[in-house]
């Protein structure tokens, strides 16, 4: 292994750990399945979070009154289909939160990105976000575990935090492309939304306190900064993972804590996505430290002495 | 797929859903699409469930009318705004008295179909009318639907019914 510069946090990792030792090797994909597990606790969190209404809406009301609509096909309409799909994930999920392994990852992150598939076209559950978020941070999951085994753990470790960026990107991209129009950038649609419709805190007390000129600057400054929220979660894309994937997490908290906690469900997936990013980050660091080390041993020509590399603050 | 071409794919994948998305508001055919994929119509379920992948969350301008009567041009521009009456306490003695109208976050039709408003749509024994509008940058999609309870379901029909900005 050369003991040249790669970009700090983005490549070593993944080079030590294809041409490394079979030691390093299982470093590696022990690290990608470590980084499996947290994005994985983190979207059946996101899963959960709801639950006690999806055990309402999904296992009681959807089989007193079934709905018909001539767009959806018999299976797409089945309180049945929805109810297991909801349930699916959380065997095949806790299976690989508490069996941990490259077979179960796989067949969980499969699973459970087949069933938010489902509830995404299914009409009980085709207008939640968090099917659509879950849907496609399962993807990354599955891509991950697919490369969770000591063959292909440097490719996870090389390409997952790029991916997990993109992933996130995207769906904030979806969010502001579609808030490019007037009634966004008045204000006029988060007034009526929010402002004047919703019956939960702090929406009544500040119809109390407030004109309607008031509000409606109000709804038109957060409009705003909504647009330009999620432009620049989806404009970080264009920036280095190794921050990025940490500021995207602090900014969808931020999201949030300033809206309500349900909205975990649908960051919840995300979140998991960037702190299995991070992971890989971190871990990839920790590689390129020990390669830099090793390097220094073998060659016997580095200018510092080896035991001061791998103490060095600036690696 | 083979694990070796699992990365390109999810590249090409990631890629492709990314100009997809950042295409939208230069595609006016495309955002009729979209916008009427959201009101649960398009021309087939495969293209319907192909565009549900496409990341829209909390999108376009959107506003749903209900009412226990079809919706005639006079009672769409009656319509009271329905947080300002007892819907969500007593929503079929709300329908008795009048037409109604609310803004979505998304998904108009999601007042219907998400949550427990369906049964007491399908308890009221009576066909119920309603009408989703959706628009983005000047488009402006609409559609009428009738929900009918019939042996232990709510079916949703189709409905003609005026445009809401008609008598403006």
């Amino acid at each position: 292994m050369p003991a040249s510069n790669p970009p700090r946090g983005e490549r070593a990792g993944s080079a030590s750990a294809a041409s490394g030792s079979p030691l390093a090797r299982r470093q590696a994909a022990d690290v990608v399945q470590r980084a499996f597990r947290a994005a994985l606790l983190l979207w059946m969190t996101g899963w959960l979070i709801k639950a006690p209404f999806f055990l309402c809406y999904l296992g009681e009301w959807s089989f007193e009154v079934a709905l018909e609509h001539p767009l959806f096909p018999t299976v797409f309409l089945d309180p049945w289909t929805s109810w297991a799909a909801y349930f699916v994930p959380l065997i095949a999920g806790g299976l690989a939160l508490f069996r941990p392994g490259v077979a179960t990852a796989r067949l969980a992150a499969a699973a459970l990105t087949a069933c938010a598939a489902v509830l995404l076209v299914h009409v009980n559950g085709y207008n939640d976000a968090t099917f659509l978020t879950a849907f496609w941070s399962g993807v990354w999951l599955l891509w991950l575990a697919l490369h969770a085994d000591t063959q292909n753990a440097g490719t996870a470790e090389r390409h997952g935090p790029r991916l997990a960026l993109g992933v996130i990107a995207l769906m904030f991209l979806g969010g502001t492309v579609g808030k490019l129009t007037a009634e966004y950038w008045s204000g006029e649609a988060l007034y009526q939304t929010y402002f004047l419709q919703k019956q939960s805190w702090p929406y009544p007390a500040l119809r109390q306190a407030c004109s309607e000129e008031g509000l409606r600057l109000m709804a038109k400054i957060c409009s705003r900064a909504i647009v330009l929220t999620e432009g620049l979660l989806a404009g970080l894309v264009l920036f280095r993972p190794a921050w990025a994937l940490g500021a995207a997490m602090w900014v969808m908290l931020g999201i949030v804590a300033a809206s309500t906690p349900w909205l975990l469900s649908v960051m919840g997936p995300l979140l998991g996505v960037a702190r299995g990013g991070r992971l890989l980050l971190k871990t990839s660091r920790v590689e390129q430290l020990a390669t830099r080390c090793r390097a220094a041993v073998t060659s016997q020509t580095s200018e510092v002495g080896p035991l001061e590399m791998c103490t060095s603050p600036h690696l | 797929m083979k694990v070796t071409t699992a990365t390109p794919a999810f590249y090409v994948l990631l890629s492709a859903a990314f100009a997809s998305t950042l295409w939208l508001p230069f595609d006016p055919a495309r955002q009729e699409a979209l916008m009427s994929s959201r009101h649960l119509r398009a021309k087939s379920f495969p293209e319907w469930a192909s565009l549900q992948l496409v990341p829209t969350m909390y999108n376009f301008a959107n506003r749903t009318w209900i009412s226990a009567e079809p919706l005639t041009p006079a009672r769409l521009a009656a319509a009271a705004p329905l947080s300002e009456t007892e819907f969500n306490r007593d929503p079929l003695g709300a329908l008795a008295a009048g037409t109604y109208t609310c803004w979505m976050n998304h998904y108009p039709p999601r007042l219907i179909t998400f949550g427990g408003l369906r049964r007491r749509l399908y308890r009221r024994g009576e066909p119920t009318y309603f009408c989703f509008q959706s628009r983005f940058r000047g488009q402006v999609v609409e559609s009428h639907y009738l929900a009918v309870p019939h042996s232990g379901k709510l079916l949703f029909r189709a409905a003609a019914g005026e445009s809401p900005d008609a008598g403006k």
